[in-house]
Formats: structure tokens, sequence, C-alpha cells
């Protein structure tokens, strides 16, 4: 009987030590990367050199990290307030649902360097720097309250000397942006003037940081779309496409373009529910094969790959639900972030270090609103239409067929 | 000497001309190309004017121009303290937008240009072939009604005025209610049906004072269709843009006049009258004859027999008169119900 005991109780530690095993391999998926939990747990050796190659791949990819602009606060208030003008244009953010975002938009803030397969969680975990907003930083700007400078906050603060900062104005000439580095943080500073001028549209700030690591040159670009626009300068510009439409700069080496961010009226109006086109340019031309990760401030996450045109598209997720009908803000603004990366083969020379390789990778954020077919009704607005016309079409021929009727009188008889 | 009297000639064959025109005609043209310009003018990347006195809506995203009211409506939502900045500049600028445009051709907007006018006048030709007859109001029920557009004006103003300020202490209004009168036109919820554009006609439970307005939009659609249907401009009647134009209608270029010493009150221009204006018959004393209701058609002048009774000029020059000739001119091959419908 001892002996029996004996062997069930290895079987039942055997199948507890499996069942532990499976689970965790279970939740690994989720977590860093399974091939590390295999080879570590299974000690096969498949998994063990997959593993090492993979680490290996990603070692390549140390120190890259993306780099976010984030709109400063501005000092009439938080960004994002109502304006004066009547327009309803931005969101109350209090009643934004979804746990609090995770922090740290850098791991090194963190202390940590990050690799390959790091920033790929980070591209794709919840909003990157979604925590920073305790800072006041904002992933999105209020429209149509054009102020004559604008500053941007770097989601870096240690980038290189060599960054430099580039404005492409609205009608497509270069304006001037500056780098200003502080001690707690990195400023990109814009003068847009305030009038109906070369800046009146959507101006794109681009941040170019680059550095030579193990032979690689790492790039990072980062890159914020301002709309610089007054109701009262007209909307003239809805006519001219070249005008309105997303712009890119040739000299960017890797810049995310979308098919259409605004209304023809400089009104931001991507809804949950639109589909959205995405272009990766590499100097200007197509980046087939680039990686691209949409991150929504409710963590929903959509990895892309560009096709040979260097085209992507996706379908943004419906995420702000409110609890009640009286809560709900149909201008609720949420952010979404896109990080797309490409990596050539191309060799060269960077500040007398050499290189073979380039990795690229490039951020940028957008706003986003409810989708309208949310709240909208047609046939509640048909319903009273149509009650409408037929009650009133009723009045009248009621009060026409009244009025055809003999008068009811009182006469007298004056023969009497 | 002579040149002058070739002139003079040219001119009284010009006048004779024009006095003899068929204006109802004419009108109806000029609000055709008015209603291509002003509702399909984005096609063609025309963007005619912003602030025009007229109903050029902008929630139709190809229009030709801009309505003033909606701007005027975010303008009045700017607090004290910014009227003497900047902002301040741009609400002035718009209304000297407006106000050029307005003296211009003074009420004539509404008659000629207006393409929610014109909308109605081809619900009314529709009425007319279809044989049914036409509503009027009575006349303690006009003068009742006819303040209401006094009323809408004095609210698409004060309601945005109360949401950048507080009034006696009270809270301010929710921007929910942002430009209220463009929420209950129906110039919102039909301008852009003609562009194929169908969104305008959804009620919004986004908020409950969204939802109030947008239904109250459905609502004044179905009024304006079955009213315009029974009643010849029967939205015009309520219009505040016919409000803002009768308080500024001194200042018009344009002018329509009455002889009083020469009507022989027949009332063929009351019967004309699209809207029912009775003073055009009964009023022999006022010179100036342009009530707050009237949209300047001219339709008055084109039935009216008397010799320069009634007069359309622009700057003291004479456009359009009523002749004895014209008017027989206009007459011949009507029945007697024509233009009466």
């Amino acid at each position: 009987m001892k002996r029996t005991g004996f062997k069930f109780t290895y079987c039942g530690a055997a199948l507890l030590a499996a069942l532990f095993f499976f689970s965790k391999t279970a939740s690994a998926v989720r977590g860093m990367s399974r091939i590390y939990w295999r080879s570590c747990r299974i000690g096969t050796v498949p998994a063990l050199l997959a593993a090492l190659l993979f680490s290996a791949g990603m070692a390549e990819a140390k120190d890259i990290d993306p780099l976010y602009l984030y709109a400063a606060p501005s000092k009439g208030g938080r960004p994002g307030n109502r304006g004066g003008d009547g327009h309803d244009h931005s969101a109350p953010q209090k009643k934004r649902q979804g746990p609090p975002a995770a922090g740290g938009h850098s791991s090194r803030e963190h202390g940590k360097t990050m690799d390959r397969a790091a920033e790929t969680r980070k591209i794709s975990s919840p909003q990157a720097g979604y925590g920073d907003k305790s800072k006041g930083l904002k992933k999105y700007e209020p429209a149509m309250r054009p102020t004559p400078k604008r500053s941007y906050i770097l989601s870096d603060k240690d980038i290189s000397e060599n960054a430099k900062a580039l404005l492409m104005l609205a009608d497509g000439s270069m304006g001037e942006a500056k780098i200003v580095r502080g001690k707690d943080k990195v400023l990109v500073e814009i003068e847009t003037g305030m009038e109906d001028g070369p800046s009146h549209g959507a101006n794109n700030v681009y941040v170019v940081d680059k550095k030579v690591s193990g032979g690689t040159l790492y790039i990072r670009t980062a890159k914020w779309i301002n709309i610089h626009h007054s109701c009262g300068w007209g909307h003239d510009y809805r006519y001219d496409e070249q005008r309105s439409r997303p712009k890119s700069l040739d000299a960017i080496p890797l810049e995310i373009t979308f098919d259409k961010l605004w209304s023809g009226n400089l009104h931001a109006e991507v809804l949950s529910g639109d589909r959205l086109g995405i272009e990766a340019l590499h100097f200007g031309k197509p980046a087939p094969g680039a990686k691209i990760s949409v991150t929504t401030e409710q963590q929903w996450t959509k990895r892309l790959r560009t096709d040979e045109n260097g085209k992507a598209s996706f379908r943004l997720i419906e995420d702000y639900f409110a609890q009640d009908w009286s809560e709900f803000k149909r201008r609720n603004t949420g952010a979404f972030t896109v990080v797309a990366s490409y990596d050539t083969d191309e060799s060269g020379e960077y500040e007398g270090e050499k290189y073979d390789k380039v990795s690229i990778v490039t951020t940028f954020h957008w706003k986003y609103n409810p989708a309208a077919v949310g709240y909208m009704s047609y046939s509640a607005g048909l319903y009273a239409g149509i009650f409408t016309i037929g009650i009133g079409g009723l009045g009248i021929f009621y009060h026409r067929q009244r009025r055809k009727k003999p008068l009811k009188e009182a006469h007298l008889d004056e023969k009497a | 000497m002579k040149k002058l009297k070739t002139f003079g000639k040219k001119s009284e064959i010009i006048s004779k001309a024009l006095n003899n025109t068929d204006i109802e005609s004419f009108r109806f043209w000029f609000q055709l190309s008015a209603f291509a310009l002003l509702v399909y003018g984005g096609w063609f990347a025309i963007n005619f004017a912003d602030d025009l006195p007229t109903f050029a809506c902008v929630y139709d995203e190809k229009r030709g121009a801009q309505c003033y009211l909606i701007g005027l409506q975010h303008q009045m939502a700017t607090p004290w303290s910014a009227y003497l900045s900047g902002r301040g500049i741009g609400i002035l600028v718009a209304f000297l937008t407006f106000f050029a445009w307005f003296i211009l051709f003074n009420k004539a907007w509404c008659g000629y240009i207006c393409p929610v006018g014109a909308i109605q006048d081809w619900i009314t030709k529709l009425r007319i072939k279809l044989g049914i007859r036409y509503s009027e109001y009575s006349a303690p029920a006009f003068k009742g009604l006819k303040n209401i557009k006094f009323v809408l004006l004095a609210l698409l103003i004060l309601m945005p005025m109360s949401m950048g300020n507080s009034f006696f202490g009270l809270p301010k209004l929710s921007h929910e209610y942002a430009v209220p009168f463009c929420m209950i036109c129906p110039g919102r919820t039909i301008l852009p049906l003609f562009q194929g554009d169908f969104s305008q006609l959804a009620v919004d439970f986004s908020s409950q004072p969204k939802m109030i307005l947008t239904s109250l939009g459905m609502i004044v659609t179905g009024l304006f269709l079955i009213g315009a249907f029974f009643k010849k401009r029967f939205f015009c009647f309520f219009c505040p843009m016919s409000a803002f134009h009768y308080i500024m209608k001194k200042a018009g270029l344009l002018k329509l006049t009455k002889d009083g010493s020469k009507c022989t009150r027949c009332g063929n221009c009351y019967r004309a009258c699209d809207v029912g204006i009775r003073e055009i018959a009964d009023d022999i004393v006022s010179k100036d004859i342009v009530k707050d209701d009237c949209m300047m058609c001219f339709k008055c002048v084109a039935v009216c027999p008397e010799e320069k009774c009634l007069k359309v000029s622009f700057l003291g020059i004479p456009l359009y008169e009523a002749t004895e000739e014209g008017f027989y001119k206009r007459m011949e091959g009507k029945t007697e119900n024509d233009g009466q419908d």
C-alpha cells in the first residue's frame, strides 16, 4: 500500500507540475516571449536555439526607443477646453472610461534598457505615455483655437545634440521649429502667427534624432500635426485639395500619413468605426513591409504591416461607453498612437561611426470621437417629421371641411 | 445736346422694356440660378461669400456661400470681456460684411436669392399644378404671428450670449444649445438633401438639449413642408433673418416706394402678395412700403395698373415701375384667377 501510495504521490506531483507548467506557459503567451518561457521550462534544444536566435535578433535593436511629441499644457488652462466661440470642440476628460493607462512612455525613464521585444510590447501596450496626463501632457490640441506660438514636449529629454526639429507649414513651405532644452524637459517650439497666412491649415511638426550603436543607425522621428485654424478666417481651403490634405515631407526618414484626418473645413473628424488608410513613407517614398502598431487609450491595439505600396488600413474601434445616457459626451475625445518601424540594410557613416543597418521608428498621435451612429436616429427624425406633416395635413383638411358647412345662423321670422 | 437726347431716348426705351417685363419669370430664373450657386457652388470650387444675409447653409458641405446667422450665433457666445479683444473685431467684421451685402439688395435677398424661399415657391407651384386651394391667415392671426420672427431673432442672440455669460447670476446655458436657430431651421434639414446628404434628418440623442433641438428641427421641417404647401411663403413669416433685414431696411440701396396719391386701393397688390401684407394696399400715406414680412418680390409692382404708383429703385435710379402698359402686357392671356393661387 505504501509503495502504491508513494507512486500515487509521485504521479500526483508530476500531474501538478505538468498543470503548473502548462498554466505558466499559457499565461506566458500573453507575457514577454513565448520562446523564452518554453526554453526555460522545457529545456528543449530547438526552443533554446530559437530563443537564442530571437535574442540575438533583438539585441541589435537595443537602445531604440520611440520618441513621442505631446502638446504642452497651455497657459490659459488645460488643453482641450472649450472655446468661447460656441463650438463644442473638445471633450470633457473626466468621464473617460477604462483603467488609468500604463505610465512611462520611455523605458529609459524607468532605468531600463529597451530591447526590440520590449519595444514591440510597448508599442502595442496600453498607451505608452498615457500616464503622463498627470504632467499635463496631451496627445491632442484643442481645435480651432489658434495661438501664435505652440510648444510640444518631447518624451525623451536625452535626445542627441544633433537632433533637429522641422516644421512644414500648411501651404507646403518650411517654417521654423526649434528644440529648447530645459532641465526637466525638452520642448519643440513653433511659431504660426495669428492670421490667415501660410500656416492656416495643417502644420506638420517633426523631430528627427539619430544615433549609431552596434553598427546600426537608429533613427527616431516623431510627428505632430497642428491644425491652425479659426472659423473666422473662412473655409476656402476646402476647395484646395493640396492644402487641405495631410501632407508629408520627403526629408523625413520615416513618416506616417493618413488619407483623411479632418474635414474640408479643417475640423478633426475621425470617429470610432472609421476605416483609416495609412501610408508609411521612407524619405517620401513608400515603405513596404513597415511594421505599424495602433493603440487607443483603452489599450486596444492593432498591428499591421504595409503592403508593397507602403499602405495599410485599419478600422478604429469604438471604445467609449457611457454608464448612463446623461453621462454620454458626444465630443468625448480619445487619442490613438501610431508607431511604425522600418529597417533597411543601408550602410554608411554617421558622425564618424560606421553602420551597416538602419532601424527607424516613428510615432504620431491623433484624436477621435464616438461614432455618430451610436447616438443619431433617422427613424426618430422621420417619425417626428411625418407625424407633424400628418397632423398638419389633417388639421387643414378638417378646418376646410368645417368651413364648407352652412352657417348655423338664427333667422328672425319677420312675418311672425 | 444731341447726345443727351439720344441718351434720354435710349434710357426711355430701356425703362419701358424693364417696366413691361414679366417679373415672375425673371424671378424664377434668378432664384434657380441663386439656388444652384448657393447649394451646389462648392462642386465648382465657388465660395461666393461668407456672412451672407440669406440661408446658404453650412450644413451643406458643397455650398457656395455661408449664412450669417450661424456665425452670429457662434460669436454671440463670446464672454463679455472678449468683446473688446480680437474676437470683437471678428464680430464687427462679420457684421459689416453682412451689412454690406444686405444694403445691396435689401429684402430682395428673401424674394430672389434665399434657397429656402425658392423651395417654398416651388412647393407653391406644385400645389397650383395639383389644383389645391391656398390658405391665408385671418387678420388677427396675421398680426399675432408676425411677431414670432422677432422673438426668434432675440432668442438666437440671447441664447448663445447666455452660454458665454451669466445673466443675473444665473448659471450659464449649456454649450449643447449651440447654434439654436440652425438646429430648428428647415434650411439645415432640407438643403443638404439636394446634395444627397440625409444626415441632418436624424435626431441626435447624445444629450437632452441636442435631442430637444434636433427633434424640434424635424417638427419644424414637417411644418415647413405642409405649411409651405398650403400657405405661400409659410416659413418667411417666422424667419429671424427677415426680422433682421427689417431692422436695417432703411439702409438698403434697393427701395420699394409707393405714391399714395396715385393709388386707387384696388387691392391688386394685396391679392398678389405671397405673404399677404394688407398695408401695401391700405397704406396710402407711407412712401416706404417695405414691411417686416415683405420679401421684395415685386409682384405688387407687376400687378399695379396705376402709372408709377409703385416703384423699385436702386440708389434713386428707377429700375421697375408700375405702368398701365406693363400691367396690360403682363395680363395678356391670363385668366381672372391667375396669380391668386
